[in-house]
C-alpha cells in the first residue's frame, strides 16, 4: 500500500474518503477474512464478523490517531469483534466460549464450507485444546504465518512473550496429534 | 507412525474453504451498509449556488426596468392626455362652468373669495400703511 501517512489523509478527507475506504476494503478482505474464520470457523459467521469489522473501522476513522500502524489497529479491530461474537453466542446459548468453540468444532466435519482432511481436521481439534491466547497466538503465526512483531503490535504483547505463547502451543498440539 | 513435527513437516493447511466469488460480492454488500456520503449527489443548498444569485439580480434588474418602464410610460400618457384635454377644451368659459354649479356652491366660492379680501385689507392697514 502507499505511503500510510497519505492514506490516512485520504480515508479522513470527505472528498477522497469513500474511494480510499473502497482501497482498503480491497486490500484488506481476504487477509481479514482468514484471520477471523480462523477464529470462529464457520464461513457465514465470518462474513458476518468480517463485515461488523469494516463498519466499525469506518465509524471510528476519525479516532484513529496514527499511534500504531493501521494494519495492527485494523487487525486489533478484527480481533476484538470476533471474540465479541464468540462470547455474545455463548451467552445466547447459556455455554461458555470454550464449550461454543467444541461444539463449532464438533459441527466442522458436516460443514459444507469445510473440505479439510483428516489431519487438517485433526489440528483443528487440537487447537481447540489450547487456552484462548495460545490459540489465537498459534493460529496468527502458523495458519497467517505473521511475523512477531505485527502479532506484537496488533495483541500488545511482547514478542519474547509470544515466542514462548507459540512454543507451548506447538508442544501440545504435537502431543495431541501424536497421541490420538 | 511417523511423529507429527510441525516445523519440520509439510504444512497443514486450516482446511476452510471460501465459497466461490465471495469476494467478488463482499464489498458491494459491505458498501450498502456503510453510510458513505455520495460526493456525487451532495446536497447543496438553493442559495449555495452561484447560479441562484446569478438568476436573483438578473430578476431584479428585469423587473426594476419593467416597472420603471411601465410608471414612465403611465405618466407620459396621463401628461398627454391631460394637455389633448386643455387643449381641445380652451374655448371653456368661467359662464360654461358655473353652469354646472349651484347656488351654494357660488355662494361659498364668493364667501371664500371675500375672506381672502378681508384678509388682504387687514394686511395692508396693518403693515403697509
Amino acid at each position: 500500500m502507499q505511503d500510510e501517512k497519505a492514506f490516512i489523509t485520504e480515508l479522513l478527507h470527505p472528498k477522497t474518503q469513500n474511494e480510499a475506504f473502497r482501497k482498503l476494503v480491497h486490500e484488506y478482505q481476504r487477509p481479514l477474512y482468514s484471520h477471523i474464520r480462523n477464529m470462529v470457523l464457520s464461513h457465514d459467521d465470518a462474513d458476518d464478523v468480517l463485515q461488523n469489522t469494516f463498519i466499525k473501522v469506518y465509524q471510528n476513522l476519525k479516532s484513529f490517531k496514527g499511534e500504531s500502524k493501521l494494519y495492527s489497529w485494523i487487525y486489533r479491530i478484527a480481533t476484538n469483534e470476533a471474540i465479541t461474537f464468540i462470547n455474545t453466542r455463548a451467552k445466547k446459548s447459556g455455554i461458555s466460549s470454550g464449550e461454543l468453540k467444541d461444539n463449532l468444532i464438533n459441527k466442522l466435519e458436516a460443514d459444507i464450507d469445510y473440505d479439510g482432511n483428516e489431519i487438517q481436521l485433526k489440528l483443528q481439534k487440537a487447537v481447540a485444546t489450547l487456552p484462548e491466547k495460545q490459540q489465537l497466538v498459534f493460529k496468527m503465526k502458523y495458519f497467517e504465518e505473521m511475523k512477531y512483531e505485527e502479532m506484537s503490535e496488533i495483541l500488545k504483547t511482547s514478542v519474547g512473550a509470544l515466542k514462548a505463547s507459540y512454543f507451548h502451543a506447538v508442544k501440545k498440539i504435537e502431543e495431541f496429534l501424536n497421541s490420538n | 507412525m511417523k511423529k507429527i513435527d510441525l516445523h519440520n513437516d509439510p504444512k497443514i493447511d486450516s482446511g476452510f474453504k471460501i465459497p466461490d466469488n465471495y469476494f467478488d460480492s463482499f464489498e458491494e454488500r459491505l458498501m450498502q451498509k456503510l453510510p458513505f456520503e455520495e460526493n456525487d449527489t451532495k446536497v447543496i443548498r438553493l442559495w449555495q449556488r452561484q447560479s441562484f444569485w446569478i438568476s436573483s439580480v438578473a430578476a431584479v434588474f428585469v423587473l426594476s426596468f419593467g416597472i420603471w418602464t411601465y410608471f414612465a410610460k403611465s405618466n407620459v400618457e396621463n401628461t398627454i392626455s391631460s394637455s389633448d384635454y386643455l387643449a381641445y377644451e380652451n374655448d371653456l368659459t368661467a359662464e360654461d362652468i358655473a353652469e354646472h354649479l349651484t347656488d351654494e356652491d357660488i355662494a361659498s366660492i364668493e364667501n371664500e373669495m371675500q375672506l381672502y379680501d378681508n384678509e388682504t385689507e387687514n394686511y395692508i392697514n396693518e403693515y403697509l400703511n
